[in-house]
């Protein structure tokens, strides 16, 4: 099986079936541009945004999903569902907030739709149901607004009760 | 795939690294990262939650009620809620005929949904430097603000 390799910010290398890699549409378009063939095993890609351990988990992700069907068109109008995370990929997530968000970063850096979307998708899950203030506490984000403010934007958003 | 075995760590090592690669906080400034203590989690500015496109993906999984609460968050937030609700309220509260297009790669990056006065949306068709398809153009609603501005909602 042909194999590039890919470095991360940190110098770790890891070989990656083509096939796998190019899961990753930056990836892709970088072995296309390059015109890199399948037999170029010893091509290094070099990653500058992704750490070794994050690259890792991105990697065994994209492995487990390297099968799965291309994902269906988007359809703006049609409310996204939350609750139809594989349980594969809820125990793959299980992991440090910090670390979510680096997947998460990752992930949009290498333009993965597949895990930009579970990693999202379980965020949002974690947002559901919250205040505000219980947001901020949860990722320990920090208030900015003034008081005037935040009346002024619950005022704001008075005219869109909901039905 | 085989992950190259000689580089394996320890879970602990990987957590070290992790919590280094925080404070790395990806390129854009940390001037605002801040550990209050061992047990909380520490946030850096420039991570996910700060970066608006991943806001955008995330909140784009949350209905009315949530992203309000998202609005009143912090003006990060904010600024990417704000005009979802609106955009939620039209699509799938109202659900009217209204058809959302998008206009994805060529003007406009995607459909747009803002508050504004007739003024500033005219200036704005004539500073954009392309010329523009407005798929379609509709003022939904008005806000008057405490200081008797108006503001008319638009989608482009």
């Amino acid at each position: 099986m042909p194999v590039v390799r890919l470095q991360s910010v940190d110098g770790e290398v890891f070989p990656v079936d083509v096939e796998i890699a190019r899961m990753s549409f930056a990836i892709r378009n970088m072995l296309d541009d390059l015109g890199v063939q399948d037999n170029d095993a010893e091509e290094v890609i070099p990653l500058p945004n992704v750490t070794g351990p994050i690259l890792r988990k991105v990697i065994e992700w994209c492995t487990h999903h390297k099968d799965d069907p291309p994902p269906p068109e988007e359809d703006d109008t049609r409310e996204k569902r939350t609750d139809d995370i594989p349980a594969w990929d809820q125990e793959f997530l299980r992991v440090d907030q910090a670390v979510l968000f680096d997947i998460i970063l990752a992930a949009n850096y290498l333009d993965i739709k597949g895990l930009l979307d579970v990693t999202c998708k379980t965020v949002a899950n974690m947002i559901k149901g919250k205040t505000p203030e219980e947001i901020r506490k949860l990722f320990n984000i920090k208030n900015d607004f003034t008081p005037a403010e935040e009346e002024q934007i619950r005022k704001e958003n008075e005219w869109c009760e909901e039905k | 795939m085989e992950l190259d075995k000689s580089s394996s760590q320890s879970s602990q090592n990987l957590e070290e690294n992790l919590k280094q690669e925080r404070k790395r906080s990806n390129g854009i400034s940390s001037e605002e990262s801040r550990e209050s203590d061992n047990s909380r989690e520490i946030v850096v500015a420039g991570t996910a939650l700060d970066n608006l496109m991943i806001l955008k993906e995330i909140f784009g999984h949350l209905g009315l009620r949530d992203l309000r609460s998202c609005c009143r968050v912090n003006k990060i937030w904010c600024r990417v809620a704000d005009p979802m609700v609106f955009e939620y309220y039209i699509v799938h509260v109202l659900n009217s005929s209204t058809t959302v297009t998008t206009t994805k790669g060529y003007v406009e990056s995607e459909v747009q949904r803002r508050w504004s006065s007739m003024e500033d949306e005219i200036k704005h068709l004539e500073d954009l430097k392309r010329p523009v398809f407005i798929q379609m153009f509709l003022i939904w609603t008005s806000r008057v603000y405490s200081d008797g501005r108006e503001l008319l909602s638009f989608v482009t």
